[in-house]
């Protein structure tokens, strides 16, 4: 219920001259129908059709947008409802009137006339009265009388519309003249070509400078000819022979004689969305000739690239039987493709990319075991950029960026190493700093810890220090780059080759050089830590498993070694910590030696580089003792002394939540430990000058005992000295905070405290006797 | 009086690029400018075409600091809305990682309503002491080490904060579709926060 749009008036110069215009039109025609019905009521058919008549002649006007006109129509041809009931109900009693088809024939002007002889001719039809056949031909053919095109647009939509179930869906006559479906096709078609003059007409009315308007409202009618193409859709009877020889034909050389841009543009469309795709299969070759022949104006690449998705998603739909295999849908769209990339030498880079990436998301979902397919679109792809002649840096860039933002929007996978290199060949200038690829790949082949090119400093060429915008631009690019390489997979089952596909990725994405790297490798670095966890969940069906795990956490180490080197110190620290947890999860022999390997570099990139309490906080998950004392120890170590204290409490968790081997994943509650932590905390809080921040860092520890306290509930430890030493606490809160002055700061401490005491008691009175024994020693 | 609607988005932890390559395509198809309006984004976003991207959508965005990121978001923010103070974190900061009782803590001590944090990359909406707490999870259905174990679905949530309640709408991915569940909260009237 959120998400409903509102649609968006056109206001133009003439908006209040129309709304009055359609006002005046719709009060008359509601009072006509008021009186038609009252006629009705009294059976006076003849004036009934006279009222009926004088509605209808609301539809005469030529003064009122497509917009209103059409609101005017609805509310005229729903009151023709009535009148086509009241008839429908006097033939089914019996009481025909006499020759009404001709009586209705004489009303004064065409276009009451021709609505009023449709509503009637279709009431015949209904009650088997003449020829059905004779009937439909005459009302197609009659309403040529009306060549206005919003007028006769719309005439032609109310024949449509109320012969939609009367149309013979049969292939033999049921009885004479009742029609077959070969009579429902001449008078659709009919119907439709008639209906696409009208619509093309449009475009030559009027001046030339309101040609946008114009078209704008051709687009708003599109529909009312669309309904022609569903109409025949309906018809059962139609099958693929009939659809080839009769009704494609028929529609195509409408389309293609009309030589209308906007119409083709929609009638192509509309074709590949009504009929089914069997239908498509079955005609492809002419459809794709009819392309090939259409206004240059048109953007053909869409409707092709339209229908190869709908093909794409029918083959590769649950239960379908897939393409045929005598039809050669690859090579008829790569040839037809070709043939438009020929033919149009001012085809954007941009468009020829998106039609290749169309072909690949062909290939890959309905061609999976044909390599040669997506290798063959790369190539044209490269030699038709190529070929779209020298295209500067820039545009190079920005054709590659929209190669891979397709690739993203279609999610178009890259399943083998050959094809990763294909494609990073093609996207070359985001990858590397020309120049810098040779001479890097091969640093890099030979020296398996490093990354090739400059650390820090991709600038091999010595381009000069970068702009704000330049770096804006790069971190884009690369973070495209880095986003793709999420799409670098040989599928749920190929897990020795998806390796290969990133050692591959990571050799050619090093050469990027240190600018590059932290966008690009990180994504190579956790696609790895995936297939680690996929290949040890395999485990039953490779035994050699263990050495396979080992192997990719050692190509992660030396990456983020190499990271580290290119003055990433908090990245490589965060891939690091990531990289143990993953490890720990994983037990392949002497993973705790590859975990602890992977934290201590982690840790002494920290102690090297980094000196931000917050960030110490990743620790807290691992589980190992000598890391552990570690962590408490470079807490400490912390510059400010309130950062200190926060982080040593926070190391109580490491000896509360901890999971050492020895126990075999149950929580260390080390209470003697914690509560060391937590008392060396609040002895650097105390060594705070600021009143103030030290009542704050006392409220903050209260909170850590109360968790502790909380915690332990229902084992046996004892908490009775944590609870004595927070009781203790607080006292020494309610005296600095009564001493403080006055402030935005110390109002927040006090609300704090506040909060903290109201948990705490409520937590008391919860019921559990043993809670609120512990929590009796803090005498709230 | 006018009913003002006050929808916000929490969503975060989209990890693009390093661990993801994008929302998927039908949260985007939902997620247009104009509906929505106040973003809170429990951080983690990493890439710049995350940020822009919820700034597209409304002018009111709110971002914390998650463990990727560089910019220089806060650690914590708070933000009214209507009747409900909320307050923001990524949670990475928090340990036990995603324990509610020390997510509990950091509520008292910013003294809100409603706690939304992040991280752990799993869908939590649940009420605990008083308070109430919100996870949207990852947009993108990012791989967490932590939870390496567990298969990650893209997920985020809506708020419609009204006079006196929080409905929120869960979105989740699953099998190729989105799923939407309600929750709702009444926003207590006397709390302990004067």
């Amino acid at each position: 219920l959120f998400w409903q749009t509102r649609s968006q008036d056109m206001s133009g110069p003439v908006t209040e001259d129309q709304e009055k215009l359609l006002d005046e039109a719709l009060s008359v025609v509601k009072l006509q129908a008021f009186q038609m019905k009252r006629c009705l009521d009294k059976a006076k058919l003849m004036d009934a059709l006279k009222h009926a008549s004088n509605m209808l002649g609301e539809l005469r006007t030529s003064l009122l947008s497509p917009k209103s006109y059409y609101e005017l129509y609805m509310l005229i041809t729903d009151e023709m409802r009535h009148l086509e009931l009241y008839l429908l109900d006097e033939f089914q009693k019996g009481r025909r009137v006499q020759d009404l088809y001709e009586l209705v024939q004489y009303a004064g002007n065409i276009i009451p006339r021709l609505y009023l002889l449709i509503t009637v001719g279709v009431v015949y039809i209904k009650c088997s009265e003449i020829s059905r056949k004779d009937i439909l031909k005459d009302l197609v053919e009659m309403c040529r009388g009306v060549q206005h095109p919003l007028r006769g647009l719309f005439l032609r939509n109310y024949l449509l519309q109320c012969t939609k179930n009367v149309l013979p869906d049969c292939v033999e006559e049921e009885q004479e003249d009742s029609g077959s479906v070969s009579d429902s096709i001449d008078f659709v078609l009919l119907n439709f070509s008639e209906m696409n003059k009208l619509w093309v007409r449009m475009q030559h009315q009027g001046h030339t400078r309101e040609r946008d308007r114009r078209e704008q409202e051709r687009r708003e009618l599109k529909l009312l000819v669309g309904t022609n193409l569903v109409r025949l859709s309906q018809l059962d009877t139609i099958d693929v022979q009939r659809y080839r020889s009769v009704v494609l034909p028929a529609v195509l050389e409408q389309v293609v004689n009309c030589k209308d841009a906007l119409s083709q543009d929609y009638v192509m469309e509309c074709i590949i969305q009504v009929f089914p795709d069997e239908y498509h299969l079955a005609t492809l070759q002419d459809f794709l000739q009819a392309c090939a022949e259409l206004n240059p104006a048109v953007p053909v690449k869409n409707i092709l690239i339209s229908l190869i998705n709908r093909l794409s998603a029918f083959a590769t739909r649950d239960g379908s039987n897939g393409i045929p295999s005598d039809i050669p849908l690859f090579d008829f769209f790569s040839e037809q493709i070709a043939k438009i990339i020929e033919n149009k030498p001012d085809l954007s880079p941009e468009d020829l990319v998106s039609l290749q990436a169309a072909l690949t998301g062909l290939a890959l979902g309905v061609y999976k075991d044909r390599e040669d397919y997506v290798d063959k679109v790369l190539e044209t792809t490269n030699s038709g950029l190529d070929k779209l002649g020298r295209l500067d840096s820039p545009t190079k860039k920005s054709v590659s960026a929209y190669l891979l933002q397709n690739m993203l929007n279609n999610g178009t996978l890259v399943p083998s190493s050959e094809q990763v290199e294909q494609l990073l060949d093609l996207v070359r200038c985001l990858v590397a700093d020309p120049g810098a690829d040779a001479a890097a790949a091969a640093a890099a082949a030979t020296a398996t810890n490093s990354l090739g090119g400059d650390p820090g400093d991709g600038s091999a060429n010595g381009a000069g220090p970068d702009s704000e915008a330049d770096n804006e631009d790069l971190a884009e690019e690369q973070s495209l780059l880095g986003r793709v390489v999420h799409l670098f997979s040989t599928g749920p089952d190929l897990l020795d080759e998806q390796f290969g596909v990133l050692k591959t990725a990571r050799r050619i994405l090093a050469t990027g050089g240190g600018r590059r790297v932290k966008y690009t490798l990180p994504p190579v670095v956790y696609q790895a830590y995936q297939l680690a966890i996929r290949f040890h969940n395999r485990q039953d069906s490779d035994d050699k498993w263990r050495k396979k795990c080992r192997k990719i956490f050692e190509f992660c180490h030396s990456t983020v070694c190499g990271l580290a080197k290119c003055e990433l110190p908090n990245l490589a620290l965060r891939l690091f910590v990531d990289g143990a947890l993953v490890v720990d999860k994983i037990p392949f022999d002497q993973h705790d030696t590859v975990a602890y390997e992977f934290l201590s570099q982690a840790f002494s990139l920290y102690e090297e580089e980094i000196s931000d309490s917050k960030r110490m906080t990743c620790f807290a998950a691992e589980n190992h003792e000598p890391l552990r004392s570690q962590t408490v120890h470079a807490a400490s170590k912390l510059l400010r002394k309130p950062d200190q204290s926060r982080a040593v409490a926070a190391c109580a968790h490491l000896f509360w939540s901890g999971r050492p081997r020895e126990l075999q994943g149950a929580e260390m509650r080390d209470l003697k430990k914690v509560g060391e932590c937590l008392k060396r905390a609040g002895r650097l809080a105390s060594q705070c000058m600021d009143a103030g921040l030290q009542a704050q860092l006392y409220t903050e520890l209260v909170n850590y005992y109360l968790y502790f306290v909380l915690q332990s509930a229902g084992s046996n430890l004892d908490v009775s000295q944590l609870s004595s030493t927070a009781g203790q606490l607080l006292a020494k809160i309610r005296e600095i905070l009564s001493g403080l002055e006055p402030s935005a700061d110390s109002e927040h401490i006090h609300k704090h405290f506040e909060a903290t005491v109201e948990f705490a008691r409520s937590q008391s009175a919860s019921g559990d006797a043993t809670i609120a024994g512990l929590l009796a020693q803090l005498e709230l | 009086c006018e009913i003002l609607v006050m929808l916000v988005l929490v969503i975060g932890d989209f990890h693009v690029p390093y661990r993801a390559s994008s929302i998927p395509a039908k949260f985007r198809r939902l997620l247009v400018p104009g509906k929505i309006q106040h973003v809170l984004c429990t951080g983690n976003l990493i890439g710049r075409d995350s940020l822009d991207y919820l700034k597209s959508l409304t002018s009111d965005v709110h971002v914390v600091r998650g463990e990727f990121d560089d910019a220089s978001w806060p650690e914590t923010k708070v933000v009214t809305v209507g009747q409900l103070r909320i307050g923001l974190t990524h949670g990475h900061q928090l340990l036990p990682w995603g324990d509610p009782a020390s997510l509990s803590e950091l509520r008292r001590r910013l003294g809100v309503d409603l706690l939304i944090s992040g991280h752990t990359r799993r869908f939590e909406a649940f009420e605990r002491d008083g308070g109430f707490f919100l996870n949207p999870g990852s947009a993108t259905g990012a791989f967490s080490p932590a939870e390496a174990g567990e298969t990650p679905v893209p997920s985020f949530a809506l708020l419609d904060v009204q006079a006196s309640s929080v409905v929120c709408y869960i979105y989740r991915f699953l099998d190729g579709d989105v799923a939407v569940e309600r929750v709702e909260f009444k926003i207590p009237r006397a709390n302990s926060r004067g």
